[in-house]
């Protein structure tokens, strides 16, 4: 049995015990030479071994770890839909909405319309926009502009939206369809007459516009 | 003859006390119907239990190359990209999976922070040699941020290709690799996948501890040979 053996035997040990073994403790008990080959021993037992069941007293140490602790909060704010992200995020960086609005009008050259970019954040918070439409472009702003990593703000995967609705079921009409399809072509004619809503501005894309908008 | 070969898979208990599977499982529930408190309880619940794997690879990893602030450091970032970006990225269905991304992903972010490092330790160099000499290989302080900006980016990108590369296996790698060790080498792992401690082992398979040391420790070169023929 060489030595990579038995350290790595005792490692094993210990790893199973819950001693929570400390990886370099072991590699400094071989010579420097023979460090790389327990070191990769070591990675291959660390990618099947199975978690100690670990007792109550060990789960709080491990959960009272600051570094720990820390990849909770993110994982809180990445789960969370996106107004409240960006409220957390925009108090977490002692903003103010009007705070926000003149750094996303300054960065996307949009001097002068600081309050309306105020409105369009303040609908955002309060979760009366649509965030699926909300541009990736403002995301990265934003995030840039709260010193947030950019992932933060990132759109939600599909599946976080909810299970998917069943498709909508098509009926065969029982009666005579004509007053039915007069109506339709009334209220068809009723629209081509009415005025065309007014172009989105660069502004009304950032925040209506989709995520390539 | 000792008892290894009497130890089968079809007459052990369950492999592995597997409550991480559990948790897993759970995740993959909750993802699938949009219950977003549910994947944040299980995959918090899978976090806090690899904490000491994650902590040990970034080690195994390091060996020697990180100070011990650099690998606190690593070990940090490697949890926030964990919770932040694998619950959303992850693909897979079984711990195996679980775990072979997450070592993908902490040979990365060791990488990184060497790297990080590095640069910090060039900058320190530099003070004195000026913000902008002009030329191709030392370039101005802004050049530099637009160069690493876009780096960074062709980095992330291909990162998250690679990981969702691995996240496509389909099977448990030790599902598929254990039954192609030796009956004696895959008693030793299967009985260690069970936590069983050391002397049990000893008694169950009739031998000394050094065998069973030296057994593990050939058990997981072969499983490291294995891990790179695995088919994708």
């Amino acid at each position: 049995m060489t030595s990579i053996d038995l350290v790595l035997g005792e490692f094993i040990d210990a790893w199973k015990a819950g001693q929570r073994p400390v990886v370099d403790e072991y590699l400094e008990r071989v010579p420097a030479a023979e460090r790389d080959e327990l070191a990769e021993q070591l990675l291959s037992w660390l990618s099947i071994a199975p978690t100690p069941a670990y007792d109550e007293a060990t789960r709080r140490q491990i959960t009272a770890d600051p570094a720990v602790r820390a990849a909770v909060q993110a994982l809180e704010s990445v789960s969370a839909p996106l107004p409240e992200r960006v409220t957390a995020l925009r108090i977490r960086a002692g903003l103010a909405i009007a705070d926000v609005a003149r750094g996303v009008a300054t960065a996307f050259g949009l001097g002068g319309q600081e309050a309306r970019t105020a409105g369009y954040l303040e609908q955002l918070e309060h979760d009366e926009l649509d965030a699926s439409r909300i541009s990736r472009r403002l995301c990265n702003a934003l995030a840039k502009i709260f010193g947030a990593d950019p992932d933060l703000l990132a759109p939600p995967p599909a599946w976080s939206l909810g299970a998917a609705r069943p498709a909508q079921a098509l009926f065969r009409a029982d009666e005579t369809p004509d007053a039915g399809i007069a109506e339709d072509l009334h209220v068809l004619s009723q629209a081509a007459m009415a005025p065309a809503p007014e172009p989105m501005d660069e502004l009304d894309r950032l925040f209506l516009g989709g995520p390539d908008g | 003859m000792c008892e290894c070969q009497a130890v089968s898979a079809a007459s052990d208990p369950p492999l592995v006390r597997n409550h991480e599977g559990e948790y897993l499982r759970r995740f993959l529930v909750a993802r699938a119907a949009g219950d977003r408190d549910g994947m944040h309880v299980w995959w918090e619940m899978l976090l806090v239990d690899n904490v000491d794997r994650v902590r040990g690879m970034v080690g195994a990893e390091a060996r020697g190359r990180l100070s011990a602030d650099e690998q606190q450091e690593a070990v940090q970032r490697a949890l926030i990209k964990l919770a932040r970006n694998m619950v959303l990225t992850f693909k897979g269905s079984s711990m195996g999976e679980w775990v072979k991304a997450t070592r993908t992903l902490v040979h990365g972010v060791c990488i990184d922070v060497q790297r990080d490092a590095e640069r910090v330790s060039r900058r320190e160099r530099s003070l004195d040699a000026g913000w902008n000499s002009g030329d191709e290989d030392n370039p101005g302080r802004y050049d530099a941020a637009i160069a690493k900006d876009a780096v960074e980016h062709q980095r992330l990108d291909d990162e998250r290709a690679a990981e969702e590369d691995e996240f496509e296996l389909g099977r448990d790698f030790l599902d598929w690799a254990l039954p192609q060790l030796s009956p004696r080498l895959r008693a030793v792992m299967e009985l260690d996948r069970q936590n069983l401690p050391v002397e049990e082992m000893q008694q169950r398979l009739g031998v000394s501890r050094d065998v069973i040391y030296a057994a593990r420790s050939r058990a997981l070169k072969d499983l490291a040979r294995l891990m790179e023929e695995y088919p994708s």
